[in-house]
């Protein structure tokens, strides 16, 4: 602790002093004077008076923040608008009333650490007196005293580090977009021993500096469509029952054409421009940068995500495996294009701090997604009774996803929602092989078939998440044959193709 | 049997169109049921046969051909085909040994008004198609007592139907017999055997019924100058079938077309 000097104060005890007593004005302030006095504790008690209401406690501008100044012994913002002055009490109303400061700040160890000044007027220690200052920083961290020397303009800085992040999450999303962590709180505590003739000073007063992460985060992500998988069975007599298998596989993700501009980073809040979202890319490109550095956990994030798509891309695929009883001599067509999360992500996101004390958690993002689209023909043999028969069907049509949102204020709840109906129904039809049969086959109104589902952008505690359930409803169709043109017209249900379910969860990577 | 089919498909895309040969409605294809593929032997003659393709046809069948009050406005890929293959038995169209004879597309430009019915043909020599079949040589339907005999003879096969009698009907149905043997080779006492098998068989089942003549819904369509009447109601469904189940399905349907053959109404299509 910093001492002063107890052997050039005598030692006071508690005293009255009249409201009539004006040595307030002999210290410079315009406080209302009190009647009691209570010794700090820290030393002998001076018998000068002294009031607290002339500690400020503010950030100091540092290399994020600027635009504070010393004015009049006080950090006072360079704009009317962004004043960030803190007093333990409040000596000027034009000055916000808070008991907290909130600034944002890096990990203990940093280069630039955030620093907060703790000023304490010469008024305030009135002659020799002293008022003691106490920092009780977050668990972790050593206590720092401070006591001021008398009738001097008197400053001292402390360094204030943000918490650390216990989040393990593994997907992207989930480990860097959240806006629920708890700040280290720096605990700021003034006590005067001084003695004020004629009054009471103000004995103790505290107040609350709050670190938040500094760190800011950058996304930019550009998925293209998946390209054609296509799966055929060809025709072999009837009488061998053999069969050949055919299969090809692609995922086009890449080419030469690249793709999207970095998100912008603006001084007072994070946007993201229209300029950061351009047409369907043809390159898959993943940028994320931290701290306007690529991130470390790109080939991570990487993989996460072409896990996805291929995932995606298999669901689809293994819809060939729930056809019913069909049968071999027909032969088997299934082929398909799919895009999942085609399209453009680009966001921006972090705690910053707010035109006022306040730290707000700023995100901003554009998304201009082709959630889901296919184009899925498929085509399969049926036996009937009399004859044999091909059931054929196409799906084409997508769920896209458009929007965009900035939370820039400390004064906006963050809540992103935005949800898109996948309804993809399937046009199926059927013939008999050639011969007097018949066959017809119709899907009816209102019966479910093809995909169906919902994609979208949700809110899930602290953080945002894409999700996707989609599903693939199966077909039950009205099947009308003929066995001969004398014949009536049989029609029944059938049931096709069984349902599966593509995708049902978030997409995190 | 035979070996090789003459095979019609026709196919919609995001409309509805019916096929026609020689005046006879064939089929009614639309957004649920787009496809249609079936031999056509029976409608075919010996010389010129005309294939039409009626895109958006009016909203009864006999009101198909009638001009549309209000345009039709195509949506992106709304097309119509129809075609006509030789087809060896067993085939689908991709194989080998399949002749396409001839092709007609429609594929309006999406957005832009079409007047509707938009109606194609084609006319197709095949001298060696079909028969010059007996209802050729009927009498018109040219009065309404015509047209009542073919509601007489419907109550007839149809109530004889709903006791489980599918005799009227056979009987009436002679000439359509006697036609299928002509264009496809099919016995006629084997497909009368087997009529009646699979009628007994659908009648026998839970809640099978006929469906009742409704003077109100029936729409008979005179066609193939006037030699034939396609028995059907206003919505496109046979006139002569079961009642629909609970489930939607109405188990059995016979659309036919009858004509007047030796002063009485016949089954012959």
């Amino acid at each position: 602790m910093n001492g002063h000097d107890p052997g050039s104060l005598p030692e006071v005890t508690p005293e009255q002093y009249s409201s009539s007593d004006n040595a307030a004005a002999d210290c410079g302030s315009n406080n209302p004077i009190g009647d009691t006095v209570t010794p700090c504790g820290r030393g002998p008690v001076s018998s000068r008076p002294c009031d607290l209401d002339e500690i400020t406690l503010s950030e100091i501008a540092g290399s994020r923040t600027a635009g504070y100044h010393v004015f009049n012994g006080r950090f006072v913002a360079d704009s009317p608008t962004s004043k960030r002055g803190i007093r333990l009490f409040d000596v000027e109303t034009s000055l916000p009333k808070e008991a907290k400061l909130q600034v944002v700040g890096d990990r203990p160890g940093a280069q630039s650490p955030t620093k907060i000044l703790a000023s304490v007027s010469a008024a305030a220690t009135c002659g020799p007196t002293h008022v003691a200052v106490v920092v009780n920083p977050p668990p972790g961290q050593s206590e720092i005293d401070h006591v001021t020397p008398a009738l001097v303009q008197d400053t001292f800085t402390f360094e204030a580090s943000r918490s650390e992040s216990a989040n393990a999450a593994v997907a992207l999303f989930e480990r860097y977009i959240a806006w629920g962590i708890q700040p280290a709180a720096y605990l700021v505590s003034a006590t005067s021993c001084g003695i004020r003739p004629g009054g009471t000073p103000k004995t103790r007063g505290t107040l609350t500096a709050e670190v938040f992460p500094a760190d800011q985060y950058q996304l930019s992500l550009s998925v293209p469509a998946m390209g054609k998988v296509s799966y055929t069975r060809e025709r072999t007599t009837v009488s061998s029952g053999e069969t050949t298998d055919t299969s090809t596989a692609e995922a086009q993700l890449g080419s030469d054409t690249a793709t999207v501009t970095d998100t912008t980073d603006t001084a007072t809040g994070i946007t993201v421009t229209d300029e950061d979202i351009k047409t369907v890319p043809q390159k898959l490109q993943f940028e994320f940068k931290h701290n306007g550095q690529s991130g470390d956990d790109i080939t991570v994030n990487i993989n996460n995500l072409l896990r996805i798509l291929s995932s995606a891309q298999e669901a689809v695929k293994a819809i060939k495996d729930v056809l019913h009883e069909w049968v071999p001599q027909v032969g088997f067509k299934f082929e398909f294009d799919l895009s999942f999360l085609a399209g453009q992500i680009v966001m921006a996101w972090g705690y910053k701090e707010y035109t006022d004390w306040r730290v707000y958690y700023g995100l901003s993002a554009k998304f201009s997604l082709t959630f889901f689209e296919i184009s899925l023909t498929f085509s399969f043999g049926i036996q009937i009774p009399a004859f044999v028969a091909r059931v054929e069907g196409t799906v084409n049509d997508s769920a896209a996803l458009e929007t965009d949102f900035n939370f820039n204020s400390p004064d906006m709840l963050i809540a992103p929602s935005v949800k898109t109906t996948v309804d993809i129904p399937a046009s199926v039809s059927g013939r008999a092989e050639a011969g007097v049969g018949w066959l017809s086959v119709s899907v009816e109104l209102g019966v479910r078939t093809g995909f169906s589902g919902e994609v979208g952008l949700r809110t899930k505690s602290t953080t945002v998440e894409l999700y996707a359930e989609i599903k693939w409803e199966g077909i039950d169709a009205f099947v009308q044959t003929k066995d001969s043109p004398n014949r009536g017209t049989q029609e029944g249900v059938w049931h096709l193709v069984d349902e599966k379910s593509i995708w049902d969860g978030v997409v995190a990577f | 049997m035979i070996q090789d089919y003459l095979i019609l498909e026709t196919k919609v895309r995001k409309c509805a169109a019916e096929a026609r040969i020689n005046g006879i409605p064939i089929c009614r294809v639309g957004p649920s049921g787009p496809l249609d593929s079936r031999a056509v032997h029976e409608f075919l003659f010996p010389g010129r046969n005309r294939f039409t393709l009626s895109v958006e046809p009016g909203p009864t069948p006999s009101q198909a051909l009638s001009a549309a009050a209000e345009p039709f406005i195509p949506g992106d890929k709304t097309s119509s085909s129809l075609r006509l293959m030789s087809m060896p038995r067993g085939a689908f169209p991709e194989d080998p040994g399949v002749h396409e004879l001839f092709r007609i597309d429609w594929t309006p430009p999406p957005g832009q008004p079409v007047e509707t019915p938009a109606v194609l043909e084609r006319v197709l020599e095949m001298p060696n198609a079909g028969h010059r079949w007996q209802w050729l040589d009927g009498e018109p339907f040219d009065t309404a007592a015509s047209l009542q005999a073919v509601t007489d003879m419907l109550t007839e096969c149809r109530d004889g139907m709903n006791r489980g009698d599918p005799e009227p009907f056979i009987e009436r149905a002679q000439a359509r017999f006697r036609a299928m043997l002509a264009a496809y080779g099919l016995d006629v006492s084997d497909e009368i055997a087997i009529f009646r098998e699979e009628f007994r068989s659908l009648a026998g089942e839970a809640g099978f019924q006929m469906q009742g003549l409704d003077p109100l819904t029936m729409d008979l369509r005179v066609c193939a100058d006037e030699k034939l009447v396609d028995c059907v109601d206003r919505s496109w469904e046979p006139l002569l079938r079961s009642a629909k189940l609970p489930n939607g399905v109405t188990r059995l349907r016979y659309p036919i077309k009858v004509a007047r053959l030796g002063g009485t109404v016949q089954v012959v299509l």
